[in-house]
């Protein structure tokens, strides 16, 4: 079985990866209409504007929905485990993991907070995951 | 203006082949041209994908010994084929292609070539953003649209076990089939088997099979002077929403709203007169929330839609009467699939699964996790 895949960087995400390995999540922000967006991309994809800047994330959000994982697809990586949609303040969407709640507990709509777990791979690289706040 | 039908159909061998994707592919593109009664060499338009290379269309089209003027690799999964159709008919309304074939074959089961994690494209933001956390691909897409579902509309769980129930009804009906012979099963039977990702368990998920299928299109003068019963195409459309799962516009409205609106706006019918519906059932929840975008039902409604043997053999709504990608065959995707079905049932040689007097069939293909969304719809000639 494979391992979990580490996170390729290129010009337009670096700065976004490396703000994880400080605890820091990154949204990028349209200087021009005001739009938040996540992941980075070249331009803002509400108005065109390719004058864009980092704003950090309030770590606070809702669960759109969630699935209970029991078969890992890697190696690495212990099932079961939920992984869920999140929709922080900022009104950016991720896909993420919920973490030290049970199944039971989990509802979408119910309000999370920001943690950090290590990303896979030989880096000091975070993944923002979730718990119920 | 020369208006494309469909003049040929067929599938290859189906289920576990332990055949090759090229031969799968020839062997389904054969029988499409006998059944059509026409030759390879009369082929000039040629559109393939998904086999596994990257000139798909050119090799295909190499091994099979012909020298297509008009070709199509569009990739969009399991759309892929309600989309090379749309381009076909187009193709052949201008003359640039006189009869197109469109083919897919898979050989996944005989080869075990699925990942359970799906496929790896490390330099794309699915692969960056999303596959770190582990999402099993393509299951859990679709388990967060049912887990969505079910919250906002009080959907039960025995409203998504009703698609397999009744897909599997179907298939008992179908010698093709792969579940032909397996017997019912009970809503029961599907809630409680093994979960994979919540709410969805392993009787919820389509099969993974081989099989290959093919349809031959030409315009409406040469198919006069051929032998088959031609299906026209009163109207097509396509659209893209989103690759990664965090992007999906809204995770209970798909595309299929815009394509089904667009589609039947353009046959200048409305869901009501549709004799005969194949959609695409990747897992069960693709058609609940299929059903809901097309207009059969409003939204959220679509788990009482399917009740009291609705979408069964003998119930009011003909749904995918091959027994679809969750009992019949499904190699990985099942596009092609519907197009051939409702051909059959619109030349009513559909033996024991036949609808009895169908005029109308819309088909509604999803790509990826609802990604890429095609509705065609047809009639008889």
């Amino acid at each position: 079985m494979a391992r979990l895949p580490e996170p390729e960087l290129d010009s337009t995400n670096s700065e976004w990866w490396h703000a994880t390995s400080r605890g820091v999540l990154l949204i990028q922000m349209c200087n021009e209409c005001g739009n938040h967006q996540h992941y980075p991309r070249p331009f803002c994809i509400g108005c065109g504007s390719s004058s864009l800047s980092w704003t950090e994330a309030s770590g606070l959000g809702t669960i759109q929905s969630w699935t209970l994982i029991r078969r890992a697809p890697y190696e690495d990586l212990k099932a079961p485990y939920v992984l869920a949609l999140i929709d922080l303040d900022e009104n950016v969407r991720l896909l993420t993991h919920l973490v030290g709640c049970g199944s039971d507990q989990i509802v979408c709509e119910a309000q999370v907070e920001l943690r950090w777990i290590k990303a896979p791979g030989a880096n000091l690289f975070q993944l923002p995951v979730f718990t119920i706040r | 203006m020369n208006s494309a039908v469909i003049v040929g159909v067929a599938e290859s061998d189906l289920g576990i082949t332990h055949k090759s994707i090229p031969e799968l592919q020839a062997q389904a593109v054969k029988r499409a041209l006998a059944d059509a009664g026409l030759r390879i060499r009369d082929v000039d338009g040629f559109a393939t994908t998904g086999i596994g290379g990257r000139f798909d269309a050119t090799v295909m089209a190499e091994y099979l010994g012909i020298r297509p003027s008009w070709l199509d690799t569009t990739y969009a999964g399991g759309a892929s084929f309600e989309i090379m159709l749309s381009h076909a008919v187009a193709a052949i309304e201008r003359d640039e292609a006189r009869v197109v074939v469109i083919s897919y074959s898979s050989n996944q089961r005989s080869a075990a070539s699925r990942k359970l994690g799906g496929a790896l494209e490390p330099h794309l933001p699915l692969s960056q953003f999303e596959m770190p956390y582990g999402p099993l691909l393509p299951i859990s897409a679709y388990a967060l649209c049912a887990q969505r579902h079910i919250f906002q509309y009080g959907t039960k769980r025995e409203a998504l076990g009703e698609v397999a129930v009744a897909a599997r009804e179907w298939a008992l009906l179908n010698p093709q089939a792969y579940h032909y012979g397996s017997g019912p099963i009970t809503l029961n039977d599907v809630v409680s088997a093994n979960e994979i990702s919540s709410p969805l368990g392993r009787l919820d998920c389509c099969l993974v099979t081989d099989g290959g299928g093919a349809i031959v299109l030409t315009g409406r003068d040469r198919a006069a002077d051929l032998p088959a019963k031609a299906v026209r195409i009163l109207a097509s459309s396509e659209l893209s929403t989103h690759r990664s799962l965090a992007q999906m516009p809204s995770l209970t409205k798909t595309g299929a709203y815009e394509t089904g609106l667009r589609a039947f706006g353009k046959a200048g019918l409305k869901p009501r007169d549709i004799d005969v519906v194949q959609i695409y059932d990747s897992f069960t929840i693709t058609v609940l929330l299929s059903l809901e975008a097309l207009g059969f039902c409003a939204a959220g409604e679509s788990g009482d839609f399917v009740q009291d043997g609705k979408i069964r053999p003998g119930g009011d709504f003909p749904m995918n009467t091959n027994g679809g990608g969750l009992s019949y065959c499904h190699p990985g995707m099942f596009g092609i699939f519907l197009l051939i079905e409702a051909v059959r049932q619109l030349r009513g040689t559909c033996g024991a699964r036949q609808v009895q007097g169908a005029e109308t069939a819309l088909c509604h293909a999803t790509g990826g996790f609802l990604n890429t969304h095609a509705t065609v719809i047809l009639s008889v000639v």
